[in-house]
């Protein structure tokens, strides 16, 4: 059952992805031309979709009682625990924003283009482990470091590793001389990001419809 | 042969095989012109039938192949004189003139006053536009080659047909003053000379004020003293170098050349010429050497009180002359053969007037066509002098075309044929006038595609020889990975005197074969023979090969499916590390990521270090079960932030990130690449002396603090770990020297921050005092860490010391061990100062047995002190800007250490390995870590201040302690080459570090992993002991150093062959010699630097446990007779 669900989820997001992104091409507020405002309407909206999927996950969660992933079992939204996932949130935005610094994004200019950066990549990683995982940040960097041993587990583990992957290799094309108006920072990073992600995405749905296939073959 | 000296063996033949590899490469790469050695004489005109001058000639005329235009001439050369510098924009007012900008309004006022007798051109010199290199090219006429660039500092004479020589030859007077290179190239050929040194670019004012004293009054002499006056002048150049254009110190310079010209201006005679002009230009930052438009353009202005214009020149903005088309203008000019290798043209406009009589084309005056065909005339001695050029080089070199020579050859016999119908009368007048230009247009065209071809040629590449260097340094490559692979296994050390055997005969079996190969085909061994120096390496190959695979094949490893097993089998971050270093190599082929090399090499660093941190966590802990994590769960409920912020993974996280800060602190010492326009020189590479105010103090003070805060903290790191307790040399000066050459060297500074015209007043010997005090106690540092490697204290107490506490056979390990608990319980850092310590400090089972200071970490200091002493020489010669970046360096270099070390440290406890097996895992420095060495030593390449571009040499760094009056090239070049590749010295020479620091560091994660993992009990005793264990496990400690070094040679031979392949490959790009040219050679020259200090460090480890070994038997020696 649940298996079946987290394929499916995999497939929605991607798809929820794509049409996101299309629509912003469609739109006055496209990558290329406005990064920064792009960025920002599409961690919203972004995070919107996930939040919703993540409370459906959540109950279905609390149903079976399954919450041992987080090693205590979770007893719906209470708001300590919303306002300290929130800051860890908030936290990993910053670190990211960090990180894009000592990487060799500049310091002070281009402030809001890093943080657009840093806020699309913590709602592409930490975002997904908040919402499916609560909100301890300790589970969050074990189901990133550990052998999954869960399909929510391996999906995060795949889709967070493929996501900073992917802007990791998005850094490449800057510094060539092509002269395209696409190779200023953030927006081959976040693109990287972005195709990392959907990537992460389709390759955790395969792994899943895999999964259940064995697991049904041994069933028979 | 001990086994360090066959595992040397191995290392040094490696690297002589990657230095024949370069030394192929480069001479196929760097290809030399041949040099004929024919001189021009005034008996033997090009021309057939043409002897002297005409006779119909005024006999004051008579020039040698025709008739001179002036009798004299006067060579104004302003080192550096861009062509905007030259002109005049008359719509900038005083106040928005940029301080380059109508500095130089006599030149103006001539060109629109005077029209017949001034000529402003764009000159354009041949890159590489070095002075030495243009000034041959404007005396000779011959294209340069890339490899002139590097004899820049072996200033030799000019053998090859030149102006000075040839107005030598025939009695003509030529006087010089100004920059002493010129002296350097015609040591004989001045009939006066007024040098002044020229190395000195801080020197503003030395060289000009000495020209101008002798100038006028030179020119003034009486007649017959002179005939050519040369007069070079530095101070643009130098105003360039420390300035750039934009200070207004140029501005000030470029009127002082202003008065300069007025002053000899008015001194002109009619019978002479004058000629002001730049030998090559500048960029914004004004350096110069490549081949950028700014470097490239210089200005070339004429004038003569006499009429100097056949006809009026069409003022085009930026007419353009090539720079060597001066030595045949003035050649003819002054009626003097033109010198043999000579490919430039004679500037038509001076000799022609063709292009103002449009109109009247059809009804030329006397004068005009006789004046023209004068002007055709010397175009055609010019053709013809060129043609036998050609033909001379054709038959002594093989590199020109043949097939095209003998077009172009065909193509001048056609126009020589047109031009003598004209000559003869044999065409009506109405033709004549149009044949002649025919003829006129035909020689130029056969001039300047001579030119083009000859360029096109000598930038021609010998693939034999390049291709040659990249196998053998592929050969080199492979080599260095299989040694690395076999010495992870003991047993090779039985076969180690087998190949080492192998390898000799292969060279000698080589050589011979080569020499006698050589000799049957061609009969003789020349130069450019290749079988005598690939034979060798081939033979040598194949020997080692041999006697290794022998002994592979015995032991039934290593195939080739196993070997992608072992492969697949690698953690993470041995990938990634990998591929990082593929990626390097292969970025090396593309110019903008060249250009940004720096940038990259730093994200590169970045990447590898937090993938290292991740596969510190990845693999090693297995997901923890349920029960535990619910038991975790438990326990943190009482959160106590001091023990969260102490996991052993946080501790590593928060190296990490310290790491990470300080690469990106570090990124604020980078230097500007020309082709960077966005980047901005930063303050800390501008001289103490232009910042202002405040700042001064700031800079100044903050470079102290880091200077002092080197050998400080090495004081601090040996007093705690107890190498400071002994009296030997070393110690001494560790305690006393280092820190004095560091105060002298922040003295030096100090004085550096005072005004130029201060400094200059200081006597000579004040000057350099200072560095010289500092050079001494470097140098006596080295000598003393030779011959006293060893920081120990040795406490023998005799009456009680028992024949039964020997330290022999068995007994020895333990006993040792022990001396060094006993130290370390004792907290290794009191000396007992005269008297007796408390008997019950000393007593171990009531006995007393000797105490050592210092053993746990006897490889460690003895390789600090020299990292700390090269990273003093390389301060110094950096200068107090890069000072902070030094010790970020060291900083890093630091916080590395501990990194791997603590990795290795947790995987010892982890795993719970045997004690003979922690010495293994501890002493293996892992690919990745070898990997993050050597990107840290690109990365602080152009973080202290260097970019792979000529332009970007310091070369003020070899006045350190030096008046910079050197009789020979030595000196000067191993300071700037200690300058630029001071990160290469430092991190090669402390490479041994990386092997030995796990041994007695990275305790803190020991301390935080106490509690969780208990480990073997033995082995915790095991690492007690620290470094000393290596010296128990001598075969482990050799080979795992061999592996160490050759792991770290294949880093860098992959980086040195990956710009080969590109500067190979891409050979006809457009920016081969700015940009892939320079970056092989400061590639090739920094693998050399590497080798060289690779294997001394090598060796100094291998003396240090030599001494080590000699010491621990003295000591049993000594216990025996107890
Ligand atoms: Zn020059
Ligand atoms: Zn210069």
């Amino acid at each position: 059952m649940r298996m079946r669900n987290l394929a499916n989820l995999c497939l929605l997001r991607a798809t929820a992805l794509l049409s996101l992104w299309l629509l912003s091409t469609l739109s006055s507020c496209s990558l290329l031309q406005k990064p920064t405002v792009f960025l920002r309407y599409f961690c919203v909206a972004y995070g919107a979709v996930q939040l919703h999927v993540s409370v459906d996950v959540q109950k279905k969660n609390n149903a079976t009682n399954a919450g041992a992933v987080s090693g205590r079992p979770v007893k719906g939204w209470k708001i300590s625990s919303f306002v300290k996932g929130f800051l860890f949130f908030l936290l990993s935005i910053l670190s990211f924003h960090v990180i894009a610094v000592l990487y060799g994004a500049p310091l002070q200019e281009d402030t809001e283009e890093t943080f657009s950066w840093a806020l699309l990549m913590a709602t592409l990683t930490a975002l997904p482990c908040w919402c499916m995982l609560g909100s301890r940040l300790e589970t969050w960097v074990a189901v990133v470091l550990n052998r999954p041993e869960s399909e929510i587990e391996s999906f995060l583990q795949t889709t967070v590793l493929c996501t900073v992957v992917g802007a990791w290799l998005g850094a490449f094309p800057i510094p060539l001389d092509w002269d395209r108006p696409w190779q200023v920072w953030p927006i081959p990073c976040s693109v990287g990001a972005l195709l990392g992600h959907t990537g992460g995405l389709v390759l955790s749905a395969i792994q899943a419809k895999r999964h259940r296939l064995d697991t049904t073959r041994k069933m028979v | 042969m001990g086994l360090g000296l066959k595992t040397f063996g191995l290392l040094l033949w490696t690297v002589a095989l990657s230095v024949v590899g370069i030394t192929l490469f480069t001479k196929g790469f760097l290809l030399n012109r041949l040099e004929v050695p024919i001189k021009s004489s005034c008996e033997e005109s090009p021309i057939e039938g043409g002897g002297a001058g005409k006779e119909d000639g005024e006999a004051q005329k008579k020039g040698c192949w025709t008739n001179r235009h002036f009798k004299k001439a006067i060579i104004l050369i302003v080192d550096a004189l861009r062509y905007d510098f030259a002109t005049y924009n008359a719509s900038l007012g005083p106040e928005d003139a940029l301080p380059f900008q109508n500095k130089l309004p006599v030149l103006h006022e001539l060109l629109t006053t005077r029209t017949q007798s001034s000529a402003l051109f764009k000159f354009l010199a041949d890159p590489p536009t070095t002075t030495m290199q243009r000034l041959k090219g404007l005396t000779t006429g011959s294209l340069p080659t890339f490899i002139d660039v590097s004899s820049n500092f072996a200033s030799s004479e000019v053998m090859e047909d030149n102006i000075i020589q040839q107005l030598a030859g025939l009695d003509r007077k030529v006087v010089f003053m100004g920059d002493d290179t010129w002296t350097g190239l015609y040591p004989k050929q001045f009939h006066k000379v007024f040098p002044f040194p020229s190395f000195n670019v801080k020197d503003l004012h030395t060289v000009d004020n000495g020209v101008i004293e002798h100038l006028v009054p030179e020119m003034e002499e009486e007649e017959g003293e002179w005939d050519v006056l040369i007069a070079h002048f530095l101070g643009v150049d130098h105003v360039g170098h420390r300035f750039g254009p934009y200070h207004p110190t140029m501005g000030e310079k470029l009127t002082q050349m202003d008065g300069v010209i007025r002053s000899v201006m008015s001194k002109l005679t009619d019978d002479t010429v004058l000629f002001v002009m730049g030998d090559h230009g500048m960029t914004r930052t004004g350096d110069h050497g490549g081949d950028s438009t700014d470097e490239v353009g210089a200005a070339l202005f004429i004038y003569s009180p006499a009429k100097l214009l056949q006809g009026a020149l069409q003022q085009q903005e930026g007419q353009a002359v090539s720079q060597i088309d001066f030595v045949p203008t003035l050649s003819l000019l002054l009626g003097l053969p033109i010198p043999f290798s000579n490919l430039g043209m004679v500037i038509p406009e001076l000799f022609l007037a063709f292009s103002t009589n449009k109109q009247t084309n059809n009804s030329p005056g006397h004068t005009d066509w006789a004046r023209n065909i004068t002007g055709v005339e010397a175009l055609r001695i010019n053709a013809f002098q060129i043609k036998k050029y050609l033909d001379v080089y054709a038959r002594l070199g093989e590199d020109l075309p043949k097939d095209v020579v003998s077009k172009l050859q065909k193509q001048l016999a056609e126009i020589d044929n047109v031009y003598q119908t004209v000559i003869n009368g044999k065409v009506s007048t109405d033709n004549a006038f149009a044949a002649l230009k025919r003829a006129k247009e035909g020689y130029i065209k056969y001039i300047s595609e001579v030119k083009e071809m000859c360029r096109k040629v000598w930038a021609k590449f010998d693939m034999v020889s390049m291709v040659c260097g990249i196998s053998v340094l592929c050969l080199a490559c492979i080599a260095s990975v299989c040694i690395t692979m076999q010495s992870h296994d003991r047993r090779v050390v039985y076969n180690l005197e087998k190949q080492l055997s192998g390898i000799a005969v292969g060279i000698g079996l080589g050589f011979i074969l080569g020499i006698v190969s050589e000799i049957c085909t061609n009969g003789t061994i020349t130069t450019s023979s290749l079988a005598p120096f690939m034979l060798p390496c081939l033979g040598s190959f194949i020997g080692y090969t041999t006697s290794a695979w022998s002994y592979k094949s015995s032991k039934q490893t290593y195939k080739l499916p196993e070997l992608w097993r072992t492969l697949k089998k690698q953690p993470v971050d041995w990938i990634v590390a990998t591929m990082l270093v593929v990626w390097n190599a292969c970025g090396l082929g593309a110019n903008s990521f060249l250009i940004n090399e720096d940038a990259i090499t730093a994200f590169l660093l970045q990447s590898l270090m937090w993938s290292l941190l991740l596969a510190a966590n990845f693999n090693r802990q297995s997901a923890p079960s349920k029960e535990q994590t619910q038991k975790r769960a438990r326990a943190e409920k009482s959160f106590d932030i001091g023990r969260y912020i102490t996991r052993p993974s946080l501790l590593l996280l928060f190296v990490v990130v310290v790491f990470s800060f300080c690469i990106r602190l570090s990124m604020f010492f980078r230097a500007c690449r020309e082709e960077q326009w966005w980047c901005e020189t930063p303050h800390f590479l501008k001289s103490l002396s232009t910042v202002k105010g405040g700042h001064k103090n700031a800079r100044y003070f903050f470079a102290a603090a880091c200077m002092a805060l080197i050998p400080v903290s090495l004081r601090l790191f040996m007093s705690k770990t107890g190498n400071m307790d002994g009296v030997t040399p070393t110690v001494l000066n560790v305690k006393y020297a280092l820190p004095v050459a560091a105060v002298c060297t922040s003295l030096y500074w100090a004085m550096q921050a005072l005004p130029q015209r201060v400094l200059d007043n200081l006597p000579a010997w004040e000057q350099v005092i200072l560095p010289r005090v500092v050079y001494v106690i470097i140098f006596s540092s080295f000598v003393s860490i030779v011959w006293k490697p060893l920081c120990l204290l040795l406490q023998i107490d005799r009456s009680y010391y028992g024949p039964d506490r020997t330290l022999q056979n068995g007994g020895r390990d333990r006993q040792l061990s022990k001396l060094y608990n006993q130290v370390k319980g004792r907290g290794g850092t009191l000396p007992p100062k005269n008297g007796n310590p408390a008997k019950e400090d000393w007593d171990v089972d009531n006995k007393r047995i000797p105490a050592v200071y210092g053993l746990a970490t006897v490889y460690s200091a003895a390789s600090l002190v020299v990292t700390v002493t090269c990273s003093q020489l390389v301060a110094l010669l950096l200068g107090d800007g890069l000072a902070p970046a030094v010790l970020l360096l060291l900083t890093q270099m630091g916080l590395f250490l501990e990194f791997h070390a603590a990795v290795k440290r947790t995987q010892v406890r982890k795993e719970g390995l045997s004690q003979e097996a922690s010495t293994t895992v501890l002493s293996q420095v892992p690919w990745p870590v070898v990997v993050g060495w050597g990107l840290m030593t690109s990365q602080y390449f152009f973080y202290t201040g260097h970019q792979a571009a000529i332009p970007t040499i310091r070369f003020e760094s070899a006045f350190t302690g030096f008046y910079g009056d050197f009789d020979n090239n030595l000196v000067p070049a191993v300071l700037i080459g200690l300058n630029t590749f001071a990160s290469q010295v430092l991190f090669t020479a402390s490479l041994p570090l990386l092997l030995v620091w796990p041994f007695c560091r990275g305790k803190w994660m020991d301390r935080k992993l106490a509690a969780g993992h208990h480990g073997n009990q033995e082995v915790l005793d095991e690492l007690q002991k620290g470094e000393f264990v290596l010296h128990e496990h001598p075969v482990e400690y050799r080979l795992n150093s061999l592996r160490l070094y050759s792991m770290f040679f294949i880093f860098n031979i992959i980086k040195l062959g990956g710009t080969m392949v590109t500067a190979g490959y891409l050979r006809n790009h457009l920016m081969v010699w700015n940009i892939f040219a320079p970056r092989y050679v400061f590639e090739g020259v920094s693998f050399l630097v590497v080798c060289l200090t690779m294997l001394l460090s090598y060796l100094l480890m291998m003396r240090v446990d030599d001494t080590l070994a000699g010491w621990v038997g003295k000591l049993r020696d000594y216990c025996k007779t107890q």
